[in-house]
């Protein structure tokens, strides 16, 4: 018998990605639709009768009139018009039982299209401690079709939609012509089947007085991310410890077991000194997401859009910048791909241009590397971790620069954009630890891929160049001032010798070019190969840097790193989604023209200072 | 183990390394070069044996456009 075909579809925030959690687990493969970047996540599951039921879950729509790719996507395969794409057997339309009221417009729109379907009420223990009842017979006599009741972030949440599949399929509904007034209909079917308390929503408008406020929104905010930046230092620091300690470990113990030579170099200098650098950085990676899905899962993240909506406004944006830029913290990629729901022109490109300065992921090691080698582990005011300041302070200059940047862009295009904001703030809820594990297990995952994809190959292919040629007979000092990496590093040097970088750094910045991280790995092996020790080679790139260069050279490179577009792939994105070769060129020349600057100043301006 | 086996290994892991990268910073390039290498081999009048190697070398027809294939891997959207 083959796989029942089901789609999940709905309005976003209705829990609809926590149910293809709950029904899945772990059997997903995320992949993207054919010619345009939206995601495409199926799954796999076995009902308790045994049927075999393959899921798809559609990107959340609030139409079937659709504003945005991800619209027409979900729109072609509930009407099976999708090429490639199999035509459900089954629509389960799911609805946050908490919002009936916006939610139950596109079910009713979705009915229209005559297809087997059933809803699944979902949030329906929030629902029923909020004091609002659903009656759910009558709902479903109404509607002429099956309505099942679940709550996605609950165990067995999901049972009355698994014994349901379990069932024949339901008849489809009758198809009806696009006439009627829905809002009516919908007005109509909450009255008779829906009892609201006097006020549903109570702790969410306690929460929101506050969280929303004109300052106190603001100022909670901004708590909020530095409380995140303290905490990506201080608690991550025993678990980097431990990791970086088992690196060397057993990079010592691999290296010892082989004889002298190429091999023992490539792999002790190479491998551990370079990738295990990397790979040190995972518990600081993986705690910033761990609080980027919680506000994100707890829906805070509308409400921060929503508050920078006039911040963002009086640099030239909007808040429908804000989920874009937000995007960008874990890679400008995606944040570029996200401006698509940004439909002014201008607004759109001054937003994809601006993406590159928020601060990536991939920038976290660098920037953990040098604040650990140059900043005391200090506490200031008795509570305070100096480094997390300093992080805090990094990440704050990406965003201030986004909005400046923003702000000189907009004045020169002198055109007038979208003004306005319109946000569906979804209800509080606490984070599913389910989903938040699945989500660190995906973060995970992308950056082993890395590690073990480019930013391996480049570390190969850069201990090879910082190796070879050999240095002739009777040569003093390191072997790599004779190697081609250092001969391209020393070329290098006068054009960047007025912001302090020295040749060791102007070679890591080649690698960094394919992967951000990559210049870590890449500082750690041209440094191993001018030590003569392994086990000092593999452990201790930050002594090594902090005993070289100065205090002024550190603050230029963390600097650089807040501006410089190291990342072709985002150059390749800008190029392929404004279909121009001008603005790829125009963002890669304005950034490389900030970072150089800004460097410039900084290390002009903390060598005259002394440092 | 003896320096040349050594040598050898390393070469070896150069390679792929480089061949890997092509692949992900210029798939087109790497698509068209693997494709010239394939084509040559299995030219008629060629051993078995290379005419074989060029039909395993043979690349896919086809190639990506987009942004995927540049070594980011961040947005999960190359798979």
């Amino acid at each position: 018998m083959s796989a029942l075909n089901i789609a999940l579809v709905g309005n976003p925030n209705c829990g609809k990605t926590a149910l293809f959690n709950r029904l899945t687990g772990s059997r997903q493969k995320v992949a993207n639709y054919a010619g345009v970047t939206v995601e495409r996540k199926e799954g796999l599951f076995r009902t308790p009768g045994g049927r075999s039921v393959r899921v798809l879950d559609l990107p959340g729509a609030y139409s079937l009139e659709a504003a945005s790719p991800d619209e027409a996507i979900t729109r072609d395969v509930c009407r099976g018009t999708l090429p490639g794409e199999a035509v459900p057997d089954l629509l389960v339309c799911v609805a946050d039982a908490t919002n009936l009221r916006l939610h139950l417009r596109f079910v009713l729109e979705l009915r229209r299209l005559g297809r087997p379907m059933v809803l699944a009420l979902n949030l329906m223990d929030v629902a029923r401690r909020r004091g609002i009842r659903i009656d759910v017979d009558r709902l479903q006599a109404r509607l002429g079709l099956p309505v099942v009741e679940t709550v996605a972030v609950k165990r067995d949440g999901a049972a009355a939609l698994l014994a349901r599949l379990d069932d024949a399929l339901p008849a489809a509904a009758e198809a009806v012509a696009d006439d009627g007034d829905l809002h009516a209909q919908v007005a109509a079917l909450m009255a008779e089947c829906v009892a609201l308390p006097a006020s549903s929503g109570g702790l969410d408008d306690r929460l929101d007085r506050w969280l929303l406020h004109p300052v106190w929104g603001l100022v909670i905010l901004a708590a909020v991310m530095f409380l995140m930046f303290q905490a990506v230092f201080s608690w991550a620091a025993p678990l980097q410890d431990a990791l970086a300690g088992w690196i060397s470990v057993l990079g010592e113990a691999v290296a010892g077991a082989l004889p002298d030579g190429p091999l023992r170099s490539l792999v002790a200098d190479g491998l551990f000194a370079g990738l295990g650098t990397v790979m040190e950085f995972l518990p600081q990676i993986l705690l910033l997401f761990v609080f980027i899905l919680t506000l994100e899962e707890s829906g805070y993240l509308p409400r921060a859009a929503f508050l920078l909506d006039r911040p963002m406004r009086a640099a030239g944006l909007t808040g429908r910048s804000f989920i874009p830029l937000l995007s960008s913290f874990a890679c400008a990629i995606p944040g570029i791909m996200a401006t698509r729901s940004i439909q002014d022109p201008r607004d759109r490109l001054a937003t994809i241009l601006v993406a590159p300065l928020m601060t990536c992921s991939a920038r976290l090691p660098v920037y953990t590397l040098l604040i650990s080698a140059f900043i005391p582990r200090e506490t200031v005011a008795g509570v305070f971790n100096l480094q997390g300041l300093v992080m805090f302070a990094l990440y704050f200059a990406g965003v201030a620069s986004a909005l400046a940047a923003a702000w000189v862009i907009q004045r020169l295009r002198r055109g007038e954009g979208e003004h306005v904001l319109l946000l569906e703030l979804p209800s509080y809820r606490l984070p599913n630890l389910l989903d938040l594990g699945i989500g660190l297990w995906e973060r995970a995952r992308v950056f082993l891929r890395r590690v073990t994809g480019i930013i391996l190959s480049l570390t190969v292919l850069l201990w090879f160049l910082s190796s070879y040629p050999a240095p002739p007979e009777g040569a003093v000092g390191p072997a790599i001032d004779y190697s081609l990496a250092g001969r391209i590093g020393r070329w290098m040097e006068p054009l960047f010798a007025p912001i302090g970088f020295n040749w060791q750094i102007c070679i890591a910045l080649i690698p960094g070019l394919a992967a951000r991280e990559v210049a870590v790995a890449a500082l750690a092996t041209v440094y191993a190969l001018s030590t003569a020790n392994d086990a000092e080679a593999i452990s201790a790139l930050s002594p090594l840097i902090a005993a070289d260069w100065s205090l002024a050279t550190a603050l230029s490179l963390l600097v650089w790193y807040v501006y410089a577009p190291q990342c072709l792939s985002t150059i390749a994105v800008i190029k392929r989604e404004t279909n121009s070769w001008k603005q790829a060129g125009i963002a890669t020349v304005y950034l490389f023209a900030l970072a150089y600057l800004a460097s410039l100043v900084t290390f002009q301006l903390a060598r005259a200072l002394g440092a | 183990m003896t320096p040349a086996l050594q040598l050898g290994v390393v070469a070896a892991l150069v390679g792929i390394s480089a061949l890997s990268l092509l692949q992900r910073l210029a798939p087109r390039a790497s698509w068209q070069v693997q494709a010239r290498i394939s084509y040559w081999l299995e030219r008629s009048g060629r051993p078995a044996w290379l005419q074989r190697i060029g039909g395993w070398l043979r690349p896919s027809l086809a190639v990506t456009t987009s942004a995927c294939g540049t070594g980011c891997s961040a947005c999960k959207a190359c798979k």
